[in-house]
């Protein structure tokens, strides 16, 4: 066990668990619960926008894929958020504000109110923003376990059970206030442990022109690791993970339930131009400084094993940096931070499912029986601790599978079943409640029955012979098969006047 | 212009065109060969800056609060 990591660790824990004690004792109200009262200000919540998407796959795993491949395939990764950000900032932040207060089910039934299918339209949008968050949260938790493992030298399950715990603290106690603020002080740390890293690179080196010649120097694929087409991507397969990760992140609920938090549109909007600035100069500093640096300093110099591996695995590259450049208390800061990282993460996931769970379903369906705010808030905190408990039982199961390709699944299925209700929804008039249940009927449904008839379901998890369907990235088609079924259906189902409504006064 | 396609449009199409030759030169090695070595490291670099720039500039001119209702026309 590292002890530096571990004295940087507790502290760590002590103060966001300060936090959720803070929060908790301003959380009265199911808005505060689900939006922080919407108190949030715009500064404040870009920083928790560019935390949610600078998450350890961003700032661990970027790093260590750069070391491979170098600058093919993983440009596609470092420039698809602020392309993202800059979509969501267009397309979504303002409009997603005004028509929505908790959850994606008020944005969606926003244009419904008052029809029969409405009710049960918002459970088919909660039970989608579930799946999809739940495929998110699993897919950080397999990855947490693994990295959390190796960093304090614990077992997986001792490792998934701790970080299951305190998120569900975080949010069952502190709920979007506790959360948000986690997410705040975590980016923050974020930003300043890039800059340390990457300042000490340079002086290391003494140059960025050093560190580049020095990474040309050691790498197999020479002043190829700079260039794009050096390793084994084709056209179709790049242009559709960048496209499916850039339009899938604007599908993820627990991103876009953030822009409730703030007190109006231009807020949302700042909220976006923030997020992207922050963002833009991480990444900057990944992919230009530290990325380099580690495969220049890395390489050859004891941090590999002998097949040339990175020690520890390729997710331990930027920690193995910062011992390289900065020592033991640099790699003791960079391991406190990248365990902040995770549960700041998760915390915003498990945040999207409780919420979902309790307004998008309990609350339905408890709609002809008497119900409070209060018994809302109960079933808020129980679905945190359920989706604690389904999380931590699916992590176990899921242990062995590649989390890349889990976090695409959560983006395919938000692609196919979120993307284009929401956007038909924001800007289509004669979009009904029939059309907007048909259309997530159809991305549900497709999505994950394609996944499931996919090779990596169908014949690696099943063991048939041959998929049935040939890819595991059905998003592009069945994002457009949802299009079309959500207007194919408005189009010819009963008209019905849409409902226009003030700001804020979606159900 | 904005008859033709609403104001978002637009900005749509510019983000995506401005990010199309980084998708492109990843998947393409015939676009690949243009790109000598680092300049295509630094062409990434500079598109993080140009998207900083631009979502501030969306966000303080391109919609401002006067602007919203008639960008956001036919929403709920």
């Amino acid at each position: 066990m590292n002890l530096i990591a571990v004295g940087f660790f507790v502290p760590t824990v002590l103060a966001t668990l300060l936090i959720t004690a803070w929060a908790a004792k301003r959380a009265h109200s199911r808005a505060d619960y689900y939006s922080a009262g919407g108190r949030i200000t715009g500064a404040q919540n870009g920083l928790a926008v560019a935390g949610d998407l600078i998450s350890a796959s961003t700032f661990l795993g970027l790093t260590g894929m750069f070391f491979v491949s170098g600058a093919d395939m993983s440009a596609i990764y470092y420039v698809t958020p602020p392309v993202a950000l800059c979509l969501l900032l267009v397309l979504l932040a303002a409009p997603l504000r005004r028509a929505g207060r908790y959850t994606l089910g008020d944005v969606v039934v926003s244009r419904a109110r008052g029809a029969p299918l409405a009710p049960a339209l918002r459970i088919l949008t909660g039970a989608s923003t579930i799946v999809i968050s739940l495929l998110f949260l699993v897919a950080q938790l397999v990855g947490a376990g693994s990295l959390i493992s190796l960093l304090f030298g614990i077992q997986f399950p001792a490792a998934v059970a701790l970080i299951t715990v305190l998120m569900t603290i975080y949010v069952g106690f502190g709920g979007m206030l506790a959360a948000t603020w986690v997410q705040i002080i975590k980016a923050g740390m974020l930003v300043g442990v890039v800059i340390v890293l990457a300042v000490a690179c340079v002086v290391k080196a003494g140059s960025l022109t050093a560190i580049y010649e020095q990474a040309a120097a050691v790498h197999p694929l020479g002043w190829g690791l700079f260039r794009p087409g050096a390793e084994k991507a084709d056209l179709f397969s790049a242009v559709s993970l960048g496209i499916s990760t850039t339009v899938g992140a604007l599908g993820l609920p627990h991103l876009l339930i953030r822009f409730f938090t703030v007190p109006g549109e231009r807020e949302a909007q700042q909220s976006a131009a923030i997020a992207t600035t922050i963002m833009a100069f991480v990444i900057l500093l990944l992919f230009m400084v530290i990325s380099p640096a580690a495969v220049a300093f890395l390489s050859q110099s004891g941090f590999t094993d002998a097949a040339g591996g990175m020690r520890g695995g390729l997710n331990m590259t930027a920690v193995n940096l910062s011992q390289a450049v900065g020592g033991s208390v640099l790699m003791g800061v960079t391991c406190a931070i990248a365990f902040a990282t995770i549960i700041a993460v998760v915390a915003g996931v498990v945040m999207a499912i409780a919420s979902a769970a309790s307004h998008d379903i309990y609350a339905v369906i408890r709609t002809q029986a008497p119900h409070s705010e209060r018994a809302e808030l109960w079933a808020f905190r129980i679905a945190t601790i359920l989706s604690g408990v389904v999380g931590l039982a699916l992590s176990f199961v899921f242990q062995h599978e590649n989390v890349s390709f889990m976090i695409a699944l959560a983006m395919t299925v938000a692609i196919s079943a979120n993307v284009p209700v929401l956007l038909l929804t924001l800007y289509w008039k004669r979009l009904t409640a029939q059309g907007a249940f048909a259309g997530i009927c159809t991305g549900l449904v497709g999505s994950v029955g394609l996944l499931i008839l996919g090779p990596s379901i169908w014949v690696k998890v099943l063991g048939h012979a041959a998929p049935i369907f040939p890819s595991d990235y059905p998003g592009l088609l069945v994002a457009p098969l949802a299009l079309a079924a959500a207007v194919l259906i408005s189009l010819t189902g009963s008209p019905r006047p849409a409902v226009s409504l003030p700001a804020g006064a979606a159900e | 212009m904005t008859k033709f396609l609403p104001k978002q449009g637009w900005y749509t199409l510019l983000i995506l065109v401005l990010y199309a030759p980084v998708l492109i030169s990843v998947g393409s090695r015939e676009v690949a060969q243009l790109w000598p070595g680092l300049s295509f490291v630094y062409f990434v670099g500079a598109l993080q800056v140009l998207f900083a720039a631009l979502s501030w500039l969306l966000a303080r001119l391109a919609f401002a609060p006067a602007d919203q209702t008639q960008e956001t026309e036919g929403q709920p």
